[in-house]
């Protein structure tokens, strides 16, 4: 965990989004999705790997996604998760909540500039 | 939406109840993260180790993300449960000696527990099998100055009580008697009861085949009887066309209009044939009353209490006492007359109520050892694994969640336990014929049913419970830290859990042993008891004489002596004697008596000897000694002067200071005319009648048989050498007399007194039983606490032994130890047995808690074991070789 002395760690609440945005580019599994969200987010932030599991239980179990076992490209055995429809659907809504949300940090934001 | 329902609900189900594929594809998938990830790290150039590495440390704890995984599924708290009972199996499997240990202590303790509630719930808490049997009540007359304070009840009582107490729904009496089934070689003795119609109606019970009695067959007098089930399906095969066929009961034909329903079972006398009671004019008269010959059963009113009807009971008594002759009131009252009311269930079971509440308390104080046992065990077994538990905590395990896996460990041995005490309990109680119980009310009725599965399913919750949180306890409220370095969290320190345990158990033990000891040294005070008869080569047995067929007394008496006559002349048969009674045969003939002249002080009461009327052989077969006079002889017939043989006692209370031989009585309450006075010809040595535990205040009287009229007969026969042999010789000499007459309820006389003993010998011998095994605990329990100490000093005594302490330091240094844990215990055990042995005193005789004998072999006894107890951990101890232990860590 030293990296996260340099890199915030993801936002609380963010990663359920960040995984629902990953598989709306289809199925993958968990350590495609580690990686995908290390690799995407540019090291900005550091995604806890440990976390990513319990995530995707979590979204599971709320019916947001579902797990299938299949064959990878080099032949082992993976569970993969793709979206359901619900999981569209949450995504979709979770976006706009998001932009509304960053919007407003950002203009807060802004305005503690501005008095600066 | 319903899809979606259902798939949610299968998710759910899947996860429950496919754990192991749940966990495998966890593990495959973190397996598959890691692998991959680790293939990155090698891709950029880090050697396979470090690649590794630095897989694990990107993702993390793995323990950590499965539990936060778990936590996910949304089935946590039946999961958890699931993973904790699989895990507490692995715990089990993995320490298979000490699991067996504890499994089989759990067994043992709950087991002699089911086995002992079942008794009691069987004989003392069940309601008896008739609907609102909580009203059903018992009444009997009491005389307690005469020295008899329980007979039954009169005729005119009955007739009263049932036309004026209000108290009273429904009132029945009824006798128990005995007759022969038919006849011939098809003849057998029954049980029988003899009642008033109202009798069924007080217990509600109705009939499986045709009815039962009504008032109608009161006032015919018609013979019909009403048969027991397992008499109809006996001997009349289960026919239902038995109604209206004709029985032979002792010769005489009898309707049958009625079978009884299989859950009937009225009393200990296991009756199967009953037959309607007549009262007629005769028996309603003022000279009626204090003939108690009848038991009475009554049904409470439906708002009435026991008390109200006591009340109610005792003021009509109190009304029709005023309109006795003045003689008989003074006599009555003089001799404390009272009625009790009792409840049915209570009184059905007073003599076995206190014997069963201590066997109770004492398998519930070896249960409480047994579970101090466990709990201790639990104790070292989990402390062994503190380090795995301090882990645990520092990866962030709640204290609670470990408590919670501690308790279902405990519990699931507790359970296995349980279910093999339970198999216990179920041999044990065939083993109950053993115990000669058949004097016990209901206790065929023993059995494992859903109470005693209930009682043990709340005993294996306590045990389980109490172990596993005794154990958490002392591991989880030390700093958990400290057990990542040493590996035994607080190892000295916390072992006060353990001792206390220990003390405990010593301290429970020394009661039990010390209340079986006093229970042993009472049976040996009443057994060493001379009952002023000589019971040993004594046959036993009943006989009923018919007045079906011997139609007068003269012809009964004639059969008598001929009998008597052939089997005297039976090679090994001493004398023989019949008797309306014998002692210790569970009859209890007794009359009021009034000596010639003797004037009954106001405030006295006339005494109520021990009636019986006997043949001339009488004394000689049982071996009662006369002091004075002369035994009944051929003169005393019928016709001749009526003679009598009174024993010391009553001797001693009417004639002190002179000689009772000339001096006349009457039998009964009243004076009658003088050819009714009855002579004494001689004083017999005073006998106990019926429990060892006192000689009749009482006394004793005997008649001559050729006096009086008889048809049911006691025989004795004194014998030598087989018994068998010799009682079938005599059996069959009898019946070559007269086909009909079969001798039944053959016993020794020696084993009526043993039996009487009963409720004084089995729980003493059930208690002890409990004593052993409480011992055997408690000792487990002191060597457990000594070999945990040895363990945990093992490194100072090594060190004391390399500067140069000696081995006695050592001893002294365990002996400490022993004494702190031993002492404590030994001290609070015989406070408590003091206390507890007041509980007990009314089972004692000629013994108490002061009983010094006792007390020193009880402390012996425990003493010892403890001793035992430690010598292997102070032997291994003492030959402890510093150089290795000190270079063990």
């Amino acid at each position: 965990m030293t990296d996260s002395d340099t890199r915030s760690a993801v936002l609380l609440g963010t990663l359920d989004l960040l995984v629902l945005k990953l598989l709306e580019l289809g199925p993958m599994h968990g350590w495609g999705l580690a990686e995908q969200l290390e690799s995407m987010s540019d090291g900005v932030f550091c995604v806890n790997q440990g976390s990513l599991y319990p995530a995707l239980q979590r979204l599971k179990r709320r019916g947001l996604v579902r797990a299938r076992w299949r064959m990878t490209d080099n032949a082992r055995r993976a569970r993969y998760y793709e979206l359901t429809r619900k999981g569209a659907t949450q995504l979709e809504h979770e976006r706009t909540t998001w932009s509304r949300t960053s919007g407003a940090v950002n203009r807060v934001l802004a305005f503690n500039r501005r008095e600066g | 939406m319903v899809t979606r329902l259902f798939a949610a609900l299968r998710e759910r189900l899947a996860a429950l109840v496919s754990r192991d594929t749940f966990e495998d594809d966890l593990d495959e998938e973190l397996r598959f993260h890691l692998d991959h990830a680790t293939a990155r790290h090698m891709r950029r150039g880090l050697p396979r180790d470090e690649a590794r590495r630095a897989a694990f440390r990107q993702l993390g704890n793995v323990e950590a993300i499965k539990e936060a995984v778990r936590g996910e599924t949304g089935v946590r708290p039946l999961q958890d449960l699931g993973r904790d009972v699989h895990q507490a199996c692995r715990q089990l499997l993995h320490h298979p000696g000490l699991s067996a240990i504890v499994i089989v202590t759990v067994a043992v303790c709950l087991g002699a527990g089911a086995a002992v509630f079942s008794v009691v719930h069987s004989v003392l808490l069940k309601p008896l099998p008739f609907p609102e049997s909580h009203r059903l009540v018992r009444l009997f007359n009491s005389y307690p100055h005469s020295g008899n304070p329980r007979t039954g009840t009169s005729v005119p009582e009955y007739l009263d009580r049932r036309e004026l107490a209000r108290t009273l729904e429904e009132a029945a009496l009824y006798r128990e008697e005995s007759n022969t089934l038919g006849t011939g070689e098809g003849g057998r003795h029954t049980f029988s009861l003899r009642v008033t119609p109202s009798f069924f109606a007080v217990l509600r019970v109705s009939p499986a085949l045709g009815r039962l009695f009504s008032h109608e067959d009161d006032r015919q007098g018609s013979p019909r009887v009403v048969i027991g089930n397992a008499l109809w399906q006996s001997a009349f095969g289960g026919r239902p066309d038995v109604i209206g066929t004709t029985a032979r009961l002792d010769g005489v034909g009898y309707e049958v209009i009625g079978v009884l329903p299989k859950t009937f079972r009225f009393s200990t006398w296991d009756a199967q044939v009953f037959t309607p009671l007549h009262f007629g004019p005769r028996d309603r008269a003022v000279e009626a009353r204090h003939r108690d010959n009848f038991q009475m059963v009554a049904r409470l009113a439906p708002a009435a209490t026991v008390e109200a009807a006591q009340a109610e009971i005792a003021s009509l008594n109190a009304m029709r006492l005023d309109a006795y002759p003045p003689e008989l009131r003074r006599t009555v009252t003089d001799a404390g007359f009272s009625t009790v009311v009792r409840p049915y269930l209570a009184d059905l079971t007073r003599e076995v109520r206190q014997p069963l509440l201590l066997l109770w308390s004492g398998v519930v104080v070896v249960l409480v050892i047994g579970a101090a046992n466990i709990a201790s065990l639990h104790l070292l077994r989990v402390r062994a694994r503190s380090r795995e538990m301090a882990v645990r905590l520092a990866i962030g395990a709640g204290r609670f969640r470990i408590l919670r896996q501690l308790v279902t460990e405990s519990t699931v041995m507790a359970a296995l336990g349980g279910v093999l005490g339970l198999l216990l309990a179920r041999a044990s109680l065939n083993l109950l014929s053993a115990f000669e119980v058949y004097q016990i009310p209901r206790i065929d009725d023993v059995g494992i049913g859903w109470a005693v599965v209930a009682w043990m399913a709340v005993a294996v919750a306590i045990v389980g419970t109490v172990a596993g949180v005794v154990a958490g306890w002392s591991v989880l409220r030390r700093d958990a830290h400290l057990g990542l370095w040493t590996g035994r969290a607080g190892a000295a320190g916390s072992s006060r859990a353990h001792r206390l345990l220990v003390s405990s158990q010593v301290a429970l033990a020394l009661v039990l042993i010390m209340t079986a000891g006093l229970l042993a040294a009472s049976l040996r005070n009443l057994t060493a008891i001379d009952p002023g008869f000589d019971p040993e080569n004594v046959a036993v047995a009943a006989l009923i004489i018919p007045a079906s067929r011997y139609t007068n007394a003269q012809a009964r008496l004639d059969f008598l002596r001929r009998a008597v006559d052939a089997v005297e002349a039976v090679p090994g048969v001493g004398r023989m004697a019949a008797a309306s009674q014998l002692p210790f045969s569970g009859s209890e003939g007794r009359t009021a008596i009034l000596p010639e002249g003797i004037a009954v002080q106001p405030g006295e009461a006339v005494a109520q000897p021990y009636a019986t009327a006997v043949s001339a052989g009488y004394f000689d077969t049982l071996g009662i000694g006369l002091t004075e006079g002369r035994p009944f002889e051929a003169g005393d017939r019928r016709g001749a002067p009526r003679v009598a043989i009174v024993d010391e006692t009553l001797a001693r209370r009417y004639w002190p200071g002179s000689t009772a031989v000339g001096k006349r009585l009457w039998l009964g309450a009243n004076p009658g005319s003088r050819d009714e006075l009855f002579t004494v010809v001689g004083v017999a040595r005073p006998i106990v009648q019926d429990n060892l535990r006192q000689t009749d205040a009482a006394g004793a009287l005997y008649i001559p048989m050729t006096q009086t009229s008889f048809g049911f007969v006691r025989i004795a026969v004194k014998f030598e050498g087989d018994r068998a042999a010799v009682w079938s010789a005599v059996r069959k000499t009898i019946t070559a007399l007269d086909p009909a007459l079969v001798p039944f309820w053959t016993d020794t006389l020696e084993n009526s007194v043993g039996a009487s003993l009963l409720l004084q010998r089995t729980p003493m011998r059930l208690l002890s039983g409990f004593a052993i095994v409480g011992l055997f605990l408690g000792a487990l329990g002191v060597y457990g606490v000594m070999a945990h100490e040895f363990g945990s000093r093992r490194r100072e005594i090594a060190v004391r032994l390399a500067v140069g302490g000696s081995r006695r330091d050592i001893v002294s240094l365990m002996g400490r130890e022993w004494i702190q844990v031993v002492g404590t215990g030994i001290l609070a055990g015989a406070a408590g047995a003091f206390a507890s042995s007041r509980l007990v005193a009314s089972l004692l005789y000629g013994t108490g808690p002061h009983d010094l004998r006792v007390l020193a072999a009880s402390l012996g006894t425990l003493i010892l074991a403890a001793l035992i107890a430690c010598l292997i951990p102070v032997r291994r101890a003492i030959r402890i070789d510093p150089a290795v232990a000190l270079r063990e860590d």
